[in-house]
């Protein structure tokens, strides 16, 4: 009976036909691999969903501008800023972001920001102009001391995919921009779960009826699984694991967060290499406008973008761009989104896209390539491009559009005015804060925006004369021998240099002038009393003073050293110069103010330090000497340019065969550094005073420079002297200058005329300070 | 070109007559020393410099009630011993007064809190440098060198 049944059940089992078989074994591995692949797919999902979504850029951020009472700014400064910043001129200011002019007044609505050392909230303000700048401040509930602007984004460092993002959150988005694509392209997208039939059939209907693509036929989250998971290959295989996709991310998220990941993730646009993604970037880059601000027409625009980013891209096919805004208008208005009236308006409305893209990555390559160096010193290269940090620069936008227009303008007239080849000459510049020791602006070269060879920062020219106030200076320090009275021979001189030849160095003039006060030694730049100087006071005192001004590259110490054989950087010049301009005090030249994490947490920050090297009664002296050379001796010809009664200081350089040319001096506010040249080192017909001078004096009239402050420390004394003898001599008397002192320096000796009286003395700085 | 001259010197005697008018005074106690790092319940306070004498050239300018609010708003933050937040503020009222021996007075105490004596000893230099001898800001200055020095 057993075997009976055995032999039944086999019968059976081999009566199965084969395609039977087949399928039900098709069936079950079909369904454990369908399992296993929803659990990976499922595993993606969830990792890439949860953790960083995105590998986001650096954002540089230049300095915030403090808005003041008093502060030296005209009214066509500040609107040029807040153009820079998206702000928009407009008959009544009701909402942050908006500007509007009248007069000499400007009414204004200050967007909020987040700085790296506190929030800044939104205000309403009232700013009075005269000619000296800011005259009042007033905010909606009366007199305001300082408010400051938002930064702008001066440049980012990016992931080698170049994808570019805000992320913005749901509560940012205007109301109208989030129902308009939904509207457009989702309409059931809180009803499905992730793929919508429906949706298809509506969306297929709508195109017929318009008589082109209004809708799409995916839903958001299909379109979100696209671009975040998958690449945009075209096949059944792609689009069944989009559904899968879609249906999960639908299942462990909630429609907010998806939303939300649509809205950073969607791609907007490119510019150059970099793609824009996100309404939030896409809105800056457009409109120079946060996505709060948009209006009905500027996210309808954005909306229809969203179907093809090129194809409608409104600098390229504005027309096109336009049509498309206005179906998405349309579309808007029947869904409810917005009324028809205010669809008519938009849609009469022009793009009102910016003029020039509102984000780019590297409008100040030289600038970001100094940030970044040191940035790089100091964090990972991944870091820098992928984890969305806030860097807080002192990068001066108002500052560095002078730095630039100089340099192209005025570089162009020297080969005009001197007949050199048109582009034949190249030229730097660095401008300083005074006391922060903020770079405030720098230019590489005559181009602006142009990333090439960052000669502010890499090109290492001969200083020429630039490098004399380090020859004084070490000489003023030892006031028992020198003050600016004391006899300098100008005569020829010949060293013997062991190994080498004879070095004889000459004035630029050829001529000698014998005996001269150290301060018109200096004036004029005479090279044989400088050399003569510094060899009576030594080589290595002269290298250690050049070291303690702040030098810390290769310092040969040859005698040419004192004529500044020395190659150095125009920004190694300006932190020379910047410890002259403080008074003595050395302070490193920063770029950076702080970096922050994408969510506000401190990294880094980077206080202000400083070192005094230099007592002020020294410096005083010193300031004195290079106010000489800007009023009576080679930098004089600023005052063309310059008002008169501006008082700078400087010196001018230029280096054998004039291949290079110089000069390097102060205001009141900045220290400016510029070099012109040739990159091939050739010859030019320019001097520190005929070439440099007229970019450093162009930059410093245009940021409207305010006198150096120069206040007489404790310690020095001013007395007559007659600067023929180094003899003690009177007002009035002839030959008679009022010069400084380090206490106990005066000279002893009296000329004929002390205490006597006599008339006409012509000093300019008596003349300046005492009429 | 002399009537601007004269001009110039009239505005330069003006200015030297504001900046020798009287202060408001200190909000907080004046003779309050600079405290010693982290255990300070009062900040030094932000007094204003007497004005110098006669001095060549330009006169500094009073500081300006920009300079003033952020003072202020530095000190607070001081007092809450967010030395960070004070020093942002520091910066901020230096960019727009670099020779206020008040700001350096700020930054140098804020610095000493964080215990970055080095910086803090050559900030306070640095205001003393702009202090007139003897003003009550160049005491507090003088007093916070001397806590510096007593620290190490």
């Amino acid at each position: 009976m057993a075997r009976q049944k055995k032999s039944t059940r086999k019968k059976n089992r081999t009566r199965r036909p084969f395609w039977l078989r087949l399928t039900l074994w098709l069936g079950v591995w079909g369904l454990v691999l369908g399992v296993v692949a929803i659990l990976v797919l499922n595993g993606i999902v969830r990792a890439k969903f949860e953790g960083a979504k995105w590998a986001l850029p650096a954002h540089v951020y230049g300095r915030s501008l403090d808005l003041y009472q008093g502060l030296s700014l005209s009214a066509n400064r500040l609107r040029w800023e807040l153009d820079q910043l998206g702000y928009r001129p407009v008959a009544t200011v009701a909402s942050p972001g908006q500007y509007r002019v009248s007069g000499s007044r400007i009414e204004l609505y200050t967007r909020k920001f987040q700085f790296w050392d506190g929030a800044e909230p939104a205000r309403r303000l009232t700013l009075s102009f005269d000619s000296g700048g800011i005259s009042d401040l007033k905010g909606s509930d009366g007199q305001l001391d300082v408010v400051r602007l938002e930064p702008m984004v001066m440049g980012g460092i990016y992931p080698d995919h170049q994808e570019d993002r805000v992320l913005v959150t749901l509560d940012e988005v205007p109301e109208h921009l989030l129902k308009g694509l939904l509207a457009v392209e989702d309409r059931d997208y809180y009803d499905h779960f992730g793929i919508s039939f429906k949706g298809i059939a509506r969306a297929l209907m709508s195109n017929i009826m318009a008589g082109g693509t209004v809708q799409g036929g995916s839903t958001i989250t299909q379109q979100l699984v696209k671009n975040f998971y998958l690449t945009q290959e075209r096949s059944l295989i792609r689009k069944g694991v989009e559904a899968v996709m879609a249906v999960l991310l639908e299942v462990h998220y909630s429609k907010e967060d998806i939303l939300q990941a649509y809205l950073n993730e969607v791609f907007l646009g490119q510019s150059g290499k970099r793609a824009i993604h996100g309404f939030g970037l896409a809105s800056r880059h457009f409109f120079r406008q946060p996505i709060q601000e948009l209006d009905v027409h500027q996210s309808a625009l954005l909306i229809g973008m969203v179907k093809g980013a090129s194809f409608y891209d409104p600098w390229r096919n504005p027309e096109r761009a336009k049509t498309r805004r206005n179906l998405v208008l349309d579309v808007m208005a029947e869904q409810g989104v917005i009324s028809q009236d205010q669809a008519s308006a938009a849609k009469a409305r022009p793009l009102e896209v910016s003029a020039t893209p509102g984000t780019t990555t590297n409008a100040y390559p030289d600038y970001l390539q100094l940030v970044k160096e040191q940035l790089r010193r100091e964090y990972r290269e991944e870091d820098l491009s992928s984890a969305g940090l806030r860097i807080f620069t002192h990068f001066d936008p108002q500052v560095q559009r002078q730095v630039e227009a100089s340099a192209a303008t005025v570089v162009d007239n020297l080969e005009k005015g001197y007949r050199i080849d048109a582009g034949a000459l190249e030229t730097a510049a660095v401008v300083v804060r005074i006391g922060t020791a903020d770079i405030l602006a720098l230019a590489g070269g005559r181009k602006p925006g142009y990333a090439g060879f960052n000669r502010a920062v890499d090109a290492r020219r001969q200083v020429g004369s630039t490098i004399k106030p380090a020859v004084y200076l070490a000489a003023l320090e030892r006031d028992s021998a020198y003050t600016l009275a004391t006899p300098i021979d100008d005569s020829p001189l010949s060293v013997k240099i062991p190994g080498s030849s004879v070095w004889e160095p000459a004035n630029y003039e050829k001529r000698s002038h014998g005996l001269v006060p150290l301060y018109a030694a200096l004036g004029n730049s005479y090279n044989q009393a400088t050399a003569r100087l510094g060899l009576s006071l030594g080589l290595p005192t002269v290298s250690q003073t050049i070291r303690r001004l702040g030098y810390e590259g290769s310092l040969p110490e040859v005698p040419s050293m004192l004529l500044g054989s020395t190659d150095m950087s125009p920004l190694d010049v300006a932190t020379l110069y910047h410890t002259i301009a403080a008074e003595g005090f050395y302070s490193p030249l920063r770029t950076i103010s702080a970096v922050y994490t994408a969510d506000n947490k401190p990294l880094k920050h980077y206080p202000f330090a400083t070192e005094q090297r230099f007592s002020p009664q020294v410096m005083h002296l010193l300031h004195y000497g290079m106010q000489v050379v800007m009023r009576e001796g080679t930098g004089k010809g600023a005052y063309r340019r310059l008002p008169e009664g501006l008082v700078v200081a400087g010196k001018t350089g230029t280096t054998n065969d004039q291949r290079d040319s110089w000069f390097a001096g102060f205001s009141g506010d900045y220290v400016g550094v510029v070099w012109v040249g040739r990159d091939d080192n050739g010859k030019m017909p320019l001097t520190g005073a005929t070439g440099a001078l007229q970019v450093w004096s162009d930059i410093m009239a245009g940021v409207e420079a305010r006198s150096m402050p120069f206040i007489k420390p404790e310690g020095v004394t001013y007395v007559w002297v007659e600067t023929a003898t180094g003899r003690l001599s009177s007002e009035g008397c002839a030959g008679a200058r009022h010069l400084p002192f380090i206490d106990g320096s005066e000279p002893r000796d009296k000329s004929s005329c002390y205490r006597t009286q006599g008339p006409g003395v012509v000093d300019w700085f008596k003349e300046l300070f005492e009429r | 070109m002399r009537q601007q001259l004269r001009i110039l010197a009239i505005a330069t005697l003006a200015l030297l007559a504001a900046a020798c008018a009287p202060m408001a005074p200190a909000p907080t106690d004046t003779s309050a020393p600079v405290p010693p790092p982290r255990q300070a319940p009062e900040p030094p306070p932000p007094e204003v410099e007497e004005r110098p004498t006669i001095r060549s050239g330009e006169p500094r300018q009073a500081p300006n009630s920009a300079v003033a609010s952020l003072l202020d708003q530095g000190w607070t933050l001081y007092r809450r011993d967010d030395f960070q937040g004070a020093l942002g503020v520091a910066s901020r009222a230096q960019r727009i007064d670099s020779r206020s021996p008040e700001v350096y007075l700020l930054m140098a105490s804020a610095q000493f809190s964080l215990y970055q004596l080095a910086v803090a000893e050559q900030v306070a230099r640095k205001g003393l440098a702009f202090a007139q001898s003897g003003s009550p800001v160049s005491r507090q200055l003088q007093s916070l060198l001397a806590r510096i020095a007593a620290s190490r």
